[in-house]
């Protein structure tokens, strides 16, 4: 130590500059500082935050994406400013920092001074070498991205719709293709059929004249003439059926009401419904929208439905007829249901309802309800073309038929038809 | 029994069965006098022959169909003012349970149709609503 003695008081002084200034090097020299200006320099949000749950340190991207001075970021909760729905999901991310795990493009959204949102992606740490309980974040505005994602969304979903419109009016234009070859060919069937039909009946005539004008005819020989009579009724009625089929491939569409077309449906069935003792109730909505159908056509549908339910009620009941608007609910696609598919879920409608309380359709068979020549009723009693030519004439309406059972027993029939717009103007897509 | 003037009735129609068998019903009611014209191009000039008091008239035939003969008939002054009903086996539509509009409406000179195949008595009772009357 006697060295030490010795040191002048300059020599101290001298050697105690040059520590500080190794010390002062030293510092300049640590991460931090060599770090520190891309703080400042950088083009993504840089931050610290306590535990406390406050921003520490911001850079001056805070300012330019918030809107937000650096004072205001430091001065209020960080949660303050996250949307309120991403708030849960905040917290959760802070805990999962607290336990020393990373956080990796954890996106937010943040309330800008001037209200707009952002959405924010960030990394996140608390790294074993950083200061304790300070948690290291960058991020990067994606609200652009974002924007763009969300419109190429939206375009690929109407890219979708409109793909989906496309293939429906393709199948359409099959089905409606389908059916104008089996017009053709129905109509031609028919009348080469009907010809035949027409000298068989003109014979039996004869037949029938002769025998009774020689009363000659005993039981039997009435009892052929019937059968031969029944047979060629039952033959007229398939052909009739077959032509009818073939028939619902043109339109006379018109702007109409719904209400008087059911009532003059009803008006067609009254007679069924008193000979088989059922109750026909109605309840007609007022200030219908229009809809546009040809009235004939959609007449015979409601009729088709109407005497469909009275025909299983030879023991009496109750029938009731509802029309009514809103719009179309997602429609089944089981239980005999069929979608034409241009009516869809949301769209303006006009219903007629019609349920009863009969003996309902087993479930082995109303899956099949509308395909032709299917029939539930006795042979030779129903053609089984009734509905599949409702369908037709339903889905060239684009609108909807549904047969379903209810719960409580009994059928409900409903007839959808799109409401007519008042005023319609031309959709037209830029783009 | 009393010798009233029958009424006469020309069918047209190209099944040669269906018209016999016609002719053969509608003249054994004895009230009418029936020809058959199974060749349609034929049918005015057998009609200004024969002066109907009314046509029947198939639609589906070879040559010339029901609806220009119907036109002829209707230009033609001396015919368009006789009745003509349509007997088809084209149409499902049908004067089915309504014989009587079907006779004034054949009388108002409107376009009826019969559908085919069709029964004696229907035949009869449309034509003598609309003749007999």
């Amino acid at each position: 130590m006697k060295g030490v003695d010795k040191l002048s008081r300059e020599e101290l002084a001298r050697r105690v500059e040059r520590l500080e200034l190794q010390l002062q090097l030293a510092q300049e020299n640590t991460p931090t500082r060599i770090l520190e200006p891309f703080f400042s320099l950088s083009l993504d949000l840089m931050c610290t935050a306590g535990l406390d749950g406050y921003f520490k340190r911001v850079n001056s991207v805070f300012e330019e994406t918030f809107g937000y001075s650096e004072r205001e970021m430091l001065s209020r909760p960080i949660i303050d400013f996250v949307h309120p729905d991403d708030r849960e999901g905040t917290m959760a991310e802070f805990t999962h920092l607290e336990a020393g795990l990373r956080s990796v493009r954890f996106v937010n959204r943040y309330i800008c001074k001037d209200e707009s949102i952002r959405w924010i992606e960030w990394n996140g740490a608390m790294p074993k070498g950083g200061r304790r309980g300070i948690i290291y974040a960058v991020a990067r505005d994606i609200t652009k991205f974002r924007q763009n994602e969300e419109a190429l969304k939206r375009y690929a979903q109407e890219l979708e719709a409109s793909h989906e419109e496309l293939r429906s009016m393709q199948l359409q234009l099959i089905q409606a293709e389908k059916l104008e070859s089996l017009g053709r060919l129905s109509a031609g069937v028919a009348h080469e059929v009907k010809n035949p039909l027409a000298m068989l009946q003109l014979g039996l005539d004869y037949c029938k004249a002769q025998l009774h004008e020689g009363e000659g005819a005993d039981e039997d020989d009435l009892k052929v003439l019937e059968t031969m009579q029944e047979s060629i009724q039952r033959a007229d009625t398939i052909i009739r059926g077959m032509l009818d089929y073939a028939a619902t491939t043109r339109l006379e569409l018109k702007l109409r009401k719904i209400n008087p077309v059911v009532r003059e449906a009803l008006r067609f069935a009254k007679h069924e419904a008193v000979r088989n003792n059922v109750v026909m109730e109605v309840d007609f909505a007022s200030d219908l929208p229009r809809v546009r159908i040809d009235k004939q056509k959609i007449l015979q549908v409601i009729l088709n439905l109407i005497t469909n339910a009275l025909q299983e009620m030879e023991g009496g009941g109750w029938l009731r007829v509802r029309t009514y608007a809103g719009k179309v609910e997602g429609t089944k696609r089981d239980e005999g249901a069929r979608t034409g598919d241009r009516l869809r879920a949301g769209h303006d409608a006009v219903f007629v309802d019609i349920q009863d309380n009969g003996p309902g359709i087993s479930e082995d068979q109303i899956g099949r309800i509308f395909d032709p020549f299917f029939t539930t009723k006795a042979t030779g009693k129903g053609t089984g073309l009734g509905l599949a030519v409702s369908r037709g004439i339903v889905e060239l309406h684009k609108g909807l038929i549904e047969i379903t059972n209810r719960p409580q027993g009994g059928v409900r029939s409903r007839l959808i038809l799109r409401a007519a717009q008042p005023k319609k103007a031309a959709r037209v897509k830029v783009d | 029994m009393s010798e009233e003037p029958k009424q006469r009735i020309l069918l047209v129609d190209d099944e040669e069965g269906f018209t016999s068998l016609m002719k053969i019903q509608l003249e054994a009611s004895e009230r009418y006098e029936v020809r058959v014209v199974n060749e349609s191009p034929r049918a005015i000039g057998e009609a200004k022959d024969f002066r109907p008091d009314v046509i029947l008239l198939d639609v589906v035939m070879p040559d010339m169909d029901g609806g220009d003969v119907s036109t002829l008939l209707k230009q033609d002054e001396s015919l368009k003012d006789i009745p003509v009903i349509f007997v088809t086996a084209l149409s499902a539509a049908d004067y089915e349970e309504d014989e009587e509009s079907a006779s004034e409406e054949a009388r108002a000179g409107q376009r009826i149709v019969l559908s085919k195949p069709l029964r004696t008595e229907k035949v009869l009772r449309v034509l003598d609503r609309l003749l007999g009357g």
